[in-house]
């Protein structure tokens, strides 16, 4: 798929993805994957500022968890706001629309709030605990998101 | 009301001086910048003194030379009891203010001071817990997996370790899935008809719109496991 100049593997799949506002209001432009979350299929921004995979409520409802599966309740900053919620860890998979798709565990934040609370925010990749181990390129020609594993 | 004063030998007549002024009135309060380096380094101190303030539920913890126990000469409502007893966990509490205060940089510099090795289990994980309210990621990271591997048998630390580990590849080498880049065009090219509605996309088809995900699941069922995109599009 990408190569190093010694023919080794930088990249091992190929994704497309949005580039747009999350909202009409919205004023600035994202980049957003299509991505499985423990099977659940759904959008997500890619934001390097963030940590972990950060589901909103409406979908992070759909998984059906058990907080007793988490660590102990605590708060994440999302855009300035302190949201309350549990910590998972879930495999999450980037399905290639080209090469081999990625599945990797990743730290997750489940925030526990009313879906009205939550507002526009949409759900996010983080850097930390989600692709941190990952390589990642995009060719903005393509819209088109390389991916590939650390060795 | 409870308030703990530590000071160095040279501020005692200071801190009585003070503790006179505020008796009738709000009690002195010191900041845990007052303390000296000792207690931030170990949390105890041997040889100081403890002070039982008569009425009042306060401690006053001052060093002093001599060996006298009993009433004090100088103020009569203070009993002088010797102590190395430790204190309250001043390094807990410095880390636990910083964490509440959500001050990320504060808490790094408290909790890299602290040698976890010589904390228990408890000490290490509730410095995780701390560390992720104050959204220190990496540090609660770093503490978790340290804990884990000084406590191997402590199941809920090896669980912090476990859940906050760097992403851990599962497989890397699963087949192409067409369909997910399907779906990403067809919202590039049909968005402008459904907006503000919940879409169900599978390999690049419409499914189903709805006004809401609620109604859109009840007509569909949970998409988990079924390779169904739902979203709204805005």
């Amino acid at each position: 798929m990408l190569f190093y100049e010694d023919r080794r593997l930088f990249a091992t799949g190929m994704m497309e993805y949005e580039y747009r506002p999350v909202s009409q209001q919205g004023a600035n432009v994202r980049l957003i994957l299509r991505v499985e979350l423990d099977d659940l299929s759904f959008l997500a921004v890619v934001d390097t500022g963030a940590p972990y995979v950060i589901v909103a409520p409406a979908f992070a409802r759909l998984l059906q968890l058990d907080s007793a599966d988490a660590l102990e309740r605590t708060e994440l900053k999302i855009r300035g706001v302190n949201f309350p919620g549990y910590i998972h860890r879930l495999p999450l998979q980037l399905p290639a629309s080209r090469g081999e798709s990625f599945r990797f565990e990743a730290t997750t934040f489940i925030p526990e709030v009313d879906e009205n609370d939550w507002g526009n925010l949409p759900s996010f990749l983080g850097m930390f605990g989600c692709l941190e181990r990952i390589r990642f390129a995009i060719d903005p020609a393509e819209d088109a998101f390389y991916f590939g594993a650390l060795p | 009301m409870g308030a703990v004063f530590a000071s160095p030998k040279l501020k005692s007549t200071d801190i009585f001086s003070k503790l006179f002024q505020h008796w009738d009135g709000n009690p002195l309060i010191a900041t845990q910048d007052d303390y000296p380096a000792i207690l931030l380094q170990s949390g105890k101190v041997a040889d100081w003194w403890k002070f039982t303030v008569f009425h009042q539920p306060e401690m006053i913890i001052l060093p002093l030379s001599g060996s006298v126990t009993g009433p004090s000469s100088a103020f009569a409502y203070i009993t002088l009891e010797r102590t190395s007893t430790p204190l309250q966990d001043v390094e807990m509490d410095k880390l636990e203010a910083a964490s509440r205060a959500r001050d990320e940089q504060a808490f790094v510099s408290v909790a890299d001071r602290i040698a976890w090795d010589k904390r228990p289990a408890e000490d290490i994980l509730n410095a995780v817990q701390l560390s992720l309210f104050a959204g220190a990621h990496l540090k609660a990271r770093q503490l978790a997996m340290l804990g884990a591997d000084y406590y191997p048998d402590h199941i809920e630390l090896q669980k912090y370790a476990r859940i906050l580990a760097p992403p851990k590849v599962l497989s890397s080498s699963l087949p192409a899935d067409p369909g997910g880049g399907a779906d990403i065009r067809w919202l590039k090219t049909h968005a402008g008809e459904y907006r503000g509605q919940w879409v169900a996309l599978k390999a690049g088809e419409l499914l189903v719109s709805a006004n809401t995900m609620d109604e859109l699941v009840r007509i569909i069922g949970n998409p988990k496991g079924t390779g169904i995109l739902i979203t709204k599009v805005d």
